[in-house]
């Protein structure tokens, strides 16, 4: 089981999908939930995602505005996917009748 | 101030592995972070990166096994062997004249008692160097808190009282016999020092680099170094004195105890030299 700031990322790097990369991940995160997301939780967790098989990252090329340096872009493999799946599911089902859930989708209590 | 903060996060970021160094200072000048951002970031991510190194029961194996007992027996090796080449260093150190070089007695014992001299010396560095391979070895994201330790160890370990439990354990006798030395603050506090930093600590540091590139060679076999750290800490507990040239072992049987202890250390280096060098050529 994922645990919600491996899912985060998970979901950020397959929505972001060839541009998925730390910097625009961390972007994705701190955009959808307003909170900020440290260097170190990111790539600690990356680690984790791929020491568990969820991701695969690999070095892209240097850029300019990166002072030359290089990207280390994200890729979200199927075991992954399986897992968001499963999580997101799992939420979704736990979720089912609570009154922030009832409320969202338009249910009166 | 906040160029300093980048400086000094372009140097924290050594800690980290080449390729996550270039990810993450790369975000963080795409990001445009500001250098006490970047400092802190760099400093969050080593530490966190430190304490998942934690989590592998090797890096507790590297320090309880390797980093702890090796900096004792070294240090208590470290100073046997100052205590006993000391009163050779101030006999000829202190008292030289080149007059005594026409005397043909001079010469022959002059270099018997440099040749024990650099033998104990070679003998304790190589079983430092063998410390900080097999340090290496155990655990390569622990090695720099274990060769923190080790060092720390060994240069205040004379503050923290060391040298008088050790006196305890395994009295040298010296101090007594050659008290006209020991007098001196130099033989007494900063030669054994000397001694620690040049044949201890910078083998150590060696060792530790050799580690870490054979460790992307994979040597065999594997145990190898394993099998080296336990000779040397047996060899240092068992036979403290087996450092120190006597009248009644010796030169040969101290060069032949250390080429024995040796061979593994120059097997691993040939090793992961040899490894890298096919490796290149494949390339």
């Amino acid at each position: 089981m994922l645990g919600e700031f491996e899912y985060l990322i998970l979901t950020a790097a397959a929505r972001l999908a060839d541009n998925a990369y730390g910097a625009s991940i961390r972007e994705a995160i701190e955009e959808a939930t307003g909170r900020s997301c440290s260097i170190g939780a990111l790539y600690t967790t990356l680690d984790r995602l791929e020491s568990k098989g969820f991701v695969k990252t690999r070095m892209g090329d240097p850029t300019p505005q990166r002072g030359g340096r290089a990207r280390r872009m994200v890729r979200v493999t199927a075991k992954g996917i399986a897992a968001a799946s499963e999580f997101y599911e799992a939420v979704a089902r736990v979720s089912r009748g609570v009154s922030w859930e009832a409320s969202r989708t338009g249910v009166s209590q | 101030m906040n160029q300093i903060c980048w400086w000094l996060a372009d140097r924290f970021a050594a800690w980290l592995a080449p390729a996550a160094r270039e990810a993450v200072l790369g975000d963080l000048v795409e990001c445009g972070a500001t250098g006490s951002d970047a400092l802190r970031s760099v400093l969050g991510l080593a530490l966190r990166r430190q304490l998942a190194v934690w989590a592998h029961p090797r890096a507790w194996l590297g320090l309880a096994c390797l980093a702890a007992p090796f900096s004792v027996l070294l240090f208590a090796a470290a100073k046997r062997t100052a205590d006993h080449t000391a009163p050779y260093v101030w006999l000829y150190g202190n008292n030289w004249s080149a007059a005594y070089v026409t005397n043909p007695a001079f010469r022959r014992d002059f270099l018997h008692d440099l040749a024990l001299i650099l033998l104990a010396y070679l003998a304790l560095a190589s079983w430092a160097w063998i410390a900080g391979f097999a340090m290496a070895w155990a655990s390569r994201g622990a090695v720099y808190f274990n060769v923190a330790l080790f060092s720390l160890t060994l240069l205040l370990g004379g503050m923290l009282g060391m040298p008088q439990y050790l006196e305890r354990a395994a009295p040298t006798g010296l101090a007594a016999d050659n008290d006209a030395v020991f007098a001196m603050a130099f033989y007494r506090v900063l030669f054994p020092l000397l001694i620690r930093a040049v044949f201890v600590i910078v083998p150590v540091i060696c060792g530790v680099r050799s580690g870490i590139r054979a460790e992307g060679s994979r040597p065999r076999p594997r145990l190898l170094p394993w099998i080296a750290a336990a000779g040397a800490l047996l060899a240092l507990w068992r036979y403290p004195d087996s450092l120190v040239y006597s009248e009644q072992d010796g030169l040969w049987r101290l060069l032949g105890l250390q080429i024995v202890l040796f061979a593994p250390a120059i097997w691993l280096t040939a090793g992961s030299h040899l490894a890298r060098r096919l490796r290149g050529v494949h390339l």
